[in-house]
């Protein structure tokens, strides 16, 4: 008896660990929310669209989706070293700064970064910063206008459908609190 | 006895529905949504040699300023389980933009985009524009009305909401000076499926269930006035492409001008300026160093970034700004309440020296 109940204290232990674990803005693969595409879950996707060989950022992100930071610094280190421009770093600080939950620094960051290809991706982030300074008390407030006219950026700019529905879903977070 | 029993249980039912009603109307004035969204037309970058300007919105003001719930039924007679049914409307409390400035911007925003015209033309735009006509809107409908069902007994609590539907109906009139040109209306209805019940008994569930109600509610609206203006554009663009006879393109806006326009359309809504955690510090270079205070002495100002501790000689740096690119003087720094993070390790040390 004493038994069956320490095993499920300790289940619901584990169970309470991992809700504790999983990420506000979880970064999925395409191969990872290709069969969620019809009902997509109410979450903040980030989406990863290329393999992580593509290039750095896909790296980063990678190593940010398995929640190594360490290695996405010093990944972006040696990039710095190698003499790779500042202005494509500075996307990459963001985002590091991003998942570190310092959301000033990553939106700083990512306005001061210059990089075409992923100008959906920046926009979106800017605007999901902008959503958690809002709702910290600490931070600066912003108004749903000045967040909503970064996912407007980011959807104007998104060239994938199912990227699209994703900035839709931060999109009602920012405009209704996650309560919808 | 008889007669006092069921007179005492009208009593009750009768009380208990005014109040439940009067918890519903303060519960409903409580909550501020936005209107604003995403516009998902198609963009236009080509704009021709003609203005639409717009002239005014009325009958905004008729509109009902506070959130409003009625009666719509209640049992006949008291049962152990009494179900009230009530209209729960919106009012203008319930949004966080002014409806006039919000359905003014908004069509600003939409012409931009999706408009084949130039909308709000500058001095030099003006040069080159054919004929200048005037838009006025006259606000028919802009409602949100739903259901809202509540019932209670000894042990058990139960309510649901919705399905809301929302309406946005409006003429309008597109003048050149005192000659009509075209006038039509334009109806956009959404009836949201949000649906949902609760038999838990705790309280704070029930408001949440209300305020998701009106997020429902101020979402169908929203889409509505999204279509509204949308079909408003188009109409406009079908008109002039059909009787225009000499159109020409004046201006290309590509999605950058798009994005730059959003920028400077007028920003509604609340600020509040806190000090922002991080500074940035412009050396003699003109490089720029960011990061949080960590300490100011004599020779040195240090900052942490990213795990990297930077630490910069006074006498390199040109200006310190706060993240709003504020300049904020140097001695400003040692004031006592300045925000102060410490943190215990470090990755890296630079040093700007």
């Amino acid at each position: 008896m004493v038994r069956s109940v320490l095993i499920l204290l300790l289940t619901i232990i584990m169970l309470l660990a991992l809700v504790g674990c999983v990420q506000k803005y979880p970064i999925v693969t395409l191969e990872e929310i290709e069969p969620m595409k019809d009902y997509l879950p109410q979450k903040q996707y980030i989406l990863l669209e290329e393999p992580a060989e593509i290039n750095d950022i896909n790296k980063v992100m990678l190593f940010l989706k398995d929640k190594d930071i360490k290695k996405a610094k010093e990944l972006v280190s040696s990039l710095r070293n190698k003499g790779e421009k500042e202005k494509k770093l500075n996307f990459h600080d963001g985002l590091i700064a991003f998942f570190e939950k310092k959301y000033s620094v990553a939106l700083h960051m990512l306005e001061l970064a210059e990089i075409d290809s992923y100008k959906h991706l920046k926009y979106l982030i800017i605007g999901d910063c902008m959503y958690e300074m809002t709702i910290d008390p600490n931070y600066k407030n912003f108004t749903t206008k000045q967040i909503l006219d970064n996912y407007q950026k980011a959807l104007d700019y998104c060239k994938t459908e199912i990227y699209k529905e994703i900035i839709k879903m931060h999109i009602k977070y920012a405009k209704y609190g996650g309560i919808s | 006895m008889i007669k006092m029993t069921i007179l005492f249980s009208c009593l009750i039912i009768i009380f208990t529905g005014c109040s439940i009603q009067n918890e519903l109307i303060r519960d409903f004035n409580t909550f501020e949504k936005s209107l604003y969204y995403v516009h998902d037309s198609e963009f236009h970058s080509d704009k021709n040699n003609i203005s639409v300007v717009i002239d005014s919105i009325s009958a905004i003001e008729e509109l009902p300023y506070n959130a409003n719930v009625t009666v719509l039924k209640k049992p006949p007679i008291p049962l152990l389980f009494n179900i009230y049914t009530y209209g729960c409307e919106l009012g203008k409390i319930n949004y966080e933009e002014d409806l006039r400035d919000f359905l003014k911007e908004s069509y600003v925003i939409e012409a931009y985009r999706a408009g084949n015209f130039i909308v709000n033309p500058d001095s030099l735009q003006k040069k080159k524009i054919r004929n200048e006509y005037d838009l006025s809107i006259s606000v028919n409908e802009l409602s949100v009305i739903g259901p809202y069902q509540y019932s209670e007994s000894s042990n058990f609590h139960w309510e649901q909401a919705g399905p809301a539907v929302a309406t946005c109906s409006m003429d309008f009139l597109l003048e050149d000076e005192d000659t009509i040109l075209l006038k039509d209306n334009i109806i956009s209805t959404q009836t949201n499926v949000f649906l949902n019940q609760s038999n838990i008994i705790k309280p704070k569930s029930f408001y949440l269930l209300r305020e998701k109600y009106t997020v429902a509610m101020v979402e169908a609206l929203s889409f509505t006035i999204n279509n509204c203006i949308a079909e408003l554009v188009e109409k406009i663009n079908k008109y002039l492409i059909e009787n225009e006879e000499h159109l020409e393109i004046i201006e290309v806006v590509r999605l950058d001008d798009f994005n730059s326009f959003m920028e400077t359309t007028v920003i509604e809504g609340k600020t509040v300026e806190v000090d922002m955690e991080h500074l940035i510090v412009v050396l003699d270079d003109y490089n720029e160093v960011i990061g949080k205070l960590i300490k100011v002495d004599k020779h040195f100002v240090t900052l942490e970034y990213l795990n990297i501790l930077n630490v910069i000689k006074r006498k390199r740096i040109l200006e310190i700004l706060d993240s709003n690119r504020n300049d904020i003087m140097e001695q400003a720094l040692n004031r006592k309440d300045f925000k102060r993070v410490n943190y215990n390790s470090y990755f890296e040390v630079k040093e700007f020296k």
